[in-house]
C-alpha cells in the first residue's frame, strides 16, 4: 500500500494516470481526435475552475492544487461523444464545473456528478451535435489528421457526416467492411481495477453495477455471453470505474455503495432494453446521485455508528 | 418504512464489517478481533535497544505537582524544610492523590509549575536536589490486604495511571459491585516512538509479574493476561520466562499490530473478547484495566514501600543521544532535552506522535504522565498539509476502530448539531486519531471530536 496517494492531488492524478491505458487504447483506434479533445477539455476546465474559484474569492494556487479539474477535464472529454464542436465542450465544463460543482459550494459538496450532469444537458438540449459520432462500429474519425479535427472541433468546416466521409473517402468503404475490435474497454478495466486495489476507488461499485446489469439482461433474455459482451460496449466499463466511482457523489458505506452500483446497472439496463438514447449511463449515474442521501440513510439503518460497541443487552 | 420489518431482519443477519465475516461464519470462538486502525511506522528501533538509564541530579530544582485531574493535595512541607525522598509533600485524605517528595533535598517553593503535557499550570512543592538521594523509610500495605486498603494505599503512594490519561489508580482499585474476574495489562505501546514500557518490560519482567499476581490475589482473579504488541518480541520473551516460575494464571497475548491496539475498549476485546460499550466502565464486563508501568509501579509500593516518584521517559525523534531515562517526577524538561541533544531547534513532542501535543512551555516539567519527548524533524514528522475540503473518500469509515463515520461526525459538528454528533455517537470516540491520520485532505477530525466532546459536555452540564 506503499503506492497509495495520500492527499487529494495525489488521488486525482491516480485518476487521471489510471485513465492512459484506456485513452491509448481509444486514441490507437479513433486517431488524433481523443488527444484534441482532451486537450480541449482540460484546457477548457482549467479555465473555468480558475474563473469560478476567482468569483469565489478562494486562492487560486490552492484551489487549482487539487488537480480535480484536471481530473475532470480528462474524464469530460472521455464522456462526451467524439468530434463534438469545441464550444460543446466547454458549455459541458461550465455545466459540470461552474453549475455543478461550484455552485453547490465547491468541492465535495456536489450531488450530481459533474461530469454526467454536463453530458447530460449537453445530450438533451444539443442532441444533433453528439449523433452520428465514430463509433466502434466506424471509427471513421481515425483517418482524421489533426487539422481536420482541428477544423471540425472550430466549425470552419461544415460538419462531416458519415454518409459524405463514406462516399468521399475511399479508406471508408474498406473500413466500414471491417471493423477494428473496440479495444479501450480492457484498458478502462485495467486502469479501474488498479484504483480499486490502491483503495482510490471503491471496486464494489462497479462490480454491483455489472452485476446487476448481467443479471437484467440475462432476464430480457440475452445469454450470459452477449450479456456479458454487452458491458463492453459503449462507455459502461468507463463510467462504472471512473464515474460511478466518484467518492464524492457516491454513497458513504459499503452497503450504500452496492445498492448504488445495483441501481444505476439497472437503470442503464433498463434504458439500453427500451429507452430512446443508446446509452442511459449518464442518466443512470445522475439517477442514483439523487439518492445518496436516502441510500446512506438505509445504510445507517442497516449498519448504525458504533456497531458492534453496543452493550449486550 | 414499509421496508422496515425486512430490514431490520437483515440487520441481524449481516456481520457488522468484513473484518468480522470470519467470525461471523464460526460462532464457536469468541471474537477478539476489531475493525479498523492503522498500520504505524514504528521507529521503535530508535530507542528500544538503550536500556533505562538515569541522569545525575545535583543542582536540580524538581517541581513536583500537587494536582491531578481535579484531585488537589495540600502541601504538608514547609519552605526551607528537608525533605528524604519519597517523604510525603501534599496529603490528599482518603480520596485524593498524595505527592511525594522526588528526591531528596530542600523545599525552596511551593508555587505553580508547567507540567509537560497540561495545559494548565498546577500549584507544586519545589525542591532544591541535594545529589543525595536519600530514600524516607519505606511504607508498606496495611495486613492483610483488602482491595479497600489496596485503593487508599494506593492514593497515598501517588499513583496514577501512567499509560496517559493520569486517572487515580487507587479510585480504579475502588472498584464498583461488579465481579470482576480478569486483571489485564496494557503493554501494548502502540504509539510511534515510545519504549518506555517496552525496556521497562524486557529489564523488570519480574516484578511486573509479581505485581500481577499480588493484584490477582488481593482481587480473587484467576485470568491475568497481558497484551503486547508484536513488535516487542524481546518484551514479550522477558516476561514468558519470568512467568515460568510463577503460577499459570498469568498469560502474556500478542495483540493485533494496528493502532490503537491499546485503546482501552480494543484491548478488551482482543484479550477477552468482550465488547465494551461506549461510556461503559471495564469493571462492568468484569475486568479491570492497567497499564504495564502502573502495574510495576503497584508492585514497588506494595512490595518495597516506595511511592511513584519516578517513571520512564523515553527521548528519541531527532536527538543525538536517544534513550530510556528513569527520571523523577518534576524534573524539568529542559534537563532531559539537554541530555538528548536535539538535532535542530523544531518543536518537541511530548508523549506519542499520535495522542501527545506539542510542547508549550520549554518551562515545563515532567509530570507522571509525561511517556516521551520527541524532537520534532521534517522527516520524521512531516508537516501536515494545508486543509482542503472533505472528499468523502471514506478512508475515516475504513480506520475508526469504533465504527463511527468521522466524515459526519465532522459535518455534524461544523453545523454545531448537537442532536446529529449524539447519533453519529460521538461519546463512542476514542480519540485515537487514526482517522486525521489518513484523512488526505488533511482535516483536523480527531481535533475536532475533542472539541465537540468538551463544548457538548459542558453544554450539558450547563
Ligand atoms: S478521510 Fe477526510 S476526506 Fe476522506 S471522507 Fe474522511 S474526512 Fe472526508
Ligand atoms: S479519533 Fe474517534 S472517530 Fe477518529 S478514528 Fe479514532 S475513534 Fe474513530
Amino acid at each position: 500500500m506503499k503506492l497509495q496517494p495520500k492527499t487529494v492531488p495525489g488521488i486525482m492524478l491516480a485518476v487521471v494516470i489510471a485513465l492512459i491505458p484506456g485513452t491509448l487504447l481509444h486514441a490507437w483506434q479513433f486517431g488524433p481526435v481523443v488527444w484534441l479533445q482532451t486537450a480541449w477539455c482540460v484546457l477548457f476546465a482549467l479555465l473555468v475552475e480558475a474563473i469560478c474559484l476567482r468569483v469565489r474569492g478562494q486562492s487560486l494556487s490552492h484551489g487549482l492544487g487539487d488537480m480535480s479539474w484536471l481530473l475532470c477535464g480528462c474524464l469530460m472529454s472521455r464522456a462526451l461523444p467524439l468530434l463534438v464542436p469545441a464550444w460543446l465542450m466547454l458549455l459541458a465544463t461550465v455545466v459540470a464545473l461552474g453549475l455543478v460543482k461550484h455552485g453547490s459550494g465547491g468541492l465535495g459538496k456536489n450531488r450530481l456528478n459533474p461530469v454526467m450532469a454536463g453530458l447530460g444537458v449537453v445530450a438533451i438540449c444539443f442532441f444533433q451535435f453528439l449523433y452520428p459520432a465514430p463509433n466502434f462500429h466506424s471509427p471513421w474519425s481515425a483517418y482524421l489528421d489533426f487539422s481536420a479535427v482541428l477544423q471540425q472541433q472550430l466549425q470552419i468546416v461544415p460538419p462531416l457526416q458519415l454518409d459524405a466521409l463514406s462516399s468521399a473517402t475511399p479508406l471508408a468503404t474498406e473500413l466500414l467492411d471491417a471493423p477494428a475490435p473496440y479495444l479501450s474497454w480492457a484498458g478502462y478495466l485495467a486502469g479501474g481495477v488498479i484504483l480499486g486495489l490502491l483503495r482510490v476507488s471503491r471496486l464494489e461499485i462497479p462490480l454491483a453495477m455489472m452485476g446487476s446489469s448481467v443479471l437484467l439482461c440475462m432476464l430480457a433474455g440475452h445469454t450470459l455471453p452477449e450479456s456479458l459482451h454487452s458491458l463492453t460496449l459503449g462507455g459502461y466499463l468507463f463510467a462504472a470505474f471512473f464515474i460511478a466511482t466518484d467518492p464524492v457523489t457516491s454513497p458513504d458505506c459499503r452497503l450504500g455503495r452496492i445498492f448504488f452500483g445495483v441501481l444505476i446497472g439497472m437503470i442503464t439496463e433498463l434504458v439500453r432494453e427500451f429507452g430512446l438514447y443508446a446509452d442511459g449511463l449518464c442518466f443512470a449515474v445522475l439517477a442514483a446521485n439523487l439518492l445518496v442521501p436516502q441510500l446512506n440513510q438505509w445504510a445507517r439503518y442497516l449498519n448504525p455508528p458504533g456497531r458492534g460497541w453496543q452493550a449486550p443487552s | 418504512m414499509l421496508l422496515a420489518t425486512p430490514l431490520r431482519f437483515a440487520r441481524g443477519m449481516l456481520p457488522a464489517n468484513w473484518h468480522q465475516l470470519s467470525s461471523f461464519f464460526s460462532r464457536s470462538t469468541a471474537n477478539t478481533a476489531w475493525r479498523g486502525g492503522i498500520k504505524l511506522v514504528g521507529h521503535k528501533q530508535l530507542s528500544n535497544q538503550l536500556p533505562i538509564r538515569t541522569l545525575p541530579l545535583a543542582d536540580q530544582v524538581v517541581a513536583v505537582p500537587l494536582q491531578h485531574g481535579r484531585s488537589l493535595a495540600e502541601p504538608c512541607v514547609r519552605i526551607g524544610q528537608r525533605v528524604l525522598k519519597g517523604e510525603v509533600i501534599g496529603h490528599g485524605g482518603t480520596a485524593i492523590v498524595w505527592a511525594h517528595a522526588s528526591t531528596s533535598g530542600t523545599v525552596v517553593a511551593i508555587d505553580a509549575c508547567h507540567p509537560a503535557d497540561g495545559d494548565q499550570p498546577l500549584p507544586a512543592v519545589h525542591i532544591a536536589a541535594d545529589g543525595q538521594e536519600r530514600w524516607a523509610p519505606p511504607r508498606f500495605p496495611p495486613h492483610p490486604l483488602t482491595v479497600p486498603a489496596l485503593a487508599e494505599f494506593a492514593l497515598q503512594m501517588g499513583l496514577v495511571g501512567l499509560g496517559g490519561a493520569g486517572f487515580p489508580t487507587g479510585i480504579k482499585l475502588a472498584g464498583t459491585a461488579h465481579p470482576l474476574d480478569m486483571l489485564l495489562i496494557n503493554g501494548a505501546e502502540c504509539e510511534p516512538f515510545l519504549t518506555c514500557d517496552d525496556r521497562l518490560m524486557q529489564e523488570r519482567a519480574a516484578d511486573i509479574v509479581a505485581a500481577a499476581a499480588l493484584l490477582a490475589k488481593v482481587y480473587g482473579i484467576t485470568q491475568v493476561r497481558i497484551g503486547i504488541e508484536p513488535n516487542k518480541p524481546q518484551a514479550m520473551t522477558a516476561l514468558q520466562q519470568a512467568l515460568v516460575s510463577t503460577d499459570r494464571r498469568i498469560e502474556v497475548h500478542a495483540l493485533p499490530l494496528r493502532y490503537p491496539a491499546g485503546g482501552q475498549p480494543l484491548l478488551v476485546k482482543s484479550l477477552t473478547g468482550r465488547t465494551l460499550a461506549p461510556g461503559r466502565l471495564p469493571a462492568e464486563v468484569g475486568v479491570l484495566v492497567l497499564n504495564v508501568a502502573t502495574v510495576y509501579a503497584l508492585g514497588r509500593a506494595l512490595l518495597h514501600g516506595e511511592p511513584l516518584v519516578s517513571r520512564i521517559v523515553t527521548l528519541s525523534g531527532a536527538v543525538t543521544s536517544p534513550g530510556n531515562i528513569e527520571v523523577p517526577i518534576g524534573l524539568p524538561i529542559s534537563t532531559l532535552l539537554a541530555a538528548a541533544q536535539p538535532h535542530g531547534t523544531g518543536d518537541i513532542q511530548v508523549g506519542g506522535p499520535m495522542m501527545g501535543r506539542v510542547l508549550a512551555n520549554s518551562a515545563a516539567v515532567v509530570s507522571k504522565t509525561t511517556s516521551g519527548l520527541l524532537a520534532r524533524s521534517e522527516s520524521l514528522f512531516p508537516p501536515r498539509a494545508a486543509t482542503r475540503p472533505c472528499i468523502r473518500c471514506n478512508r475515516c469509515v475504513d480506520v475508526c476502530p469504533m465504527a463511527l463515520r468521522p466524515l459526519q461526525l465532522l459535518s455534524a459538528y461544523e453545523q454545531e448539531n448537537r442532536a446529529l454528533l449524539q447519533q453519529e455517537k460521538l461519546t463512542a470516540c476514542i480519540e485515537c486519531g487514526a482517522c486525521s491520520q489518513v484523512c488526505p485532505s488533511s482535516l483536523p477530525l480527531r481535533d475536532s471530536f475533542r472539541h465537540a466532546k468538551r463544548t457538548i459536555w459542558l453544554g450539558v452540564r450547563a
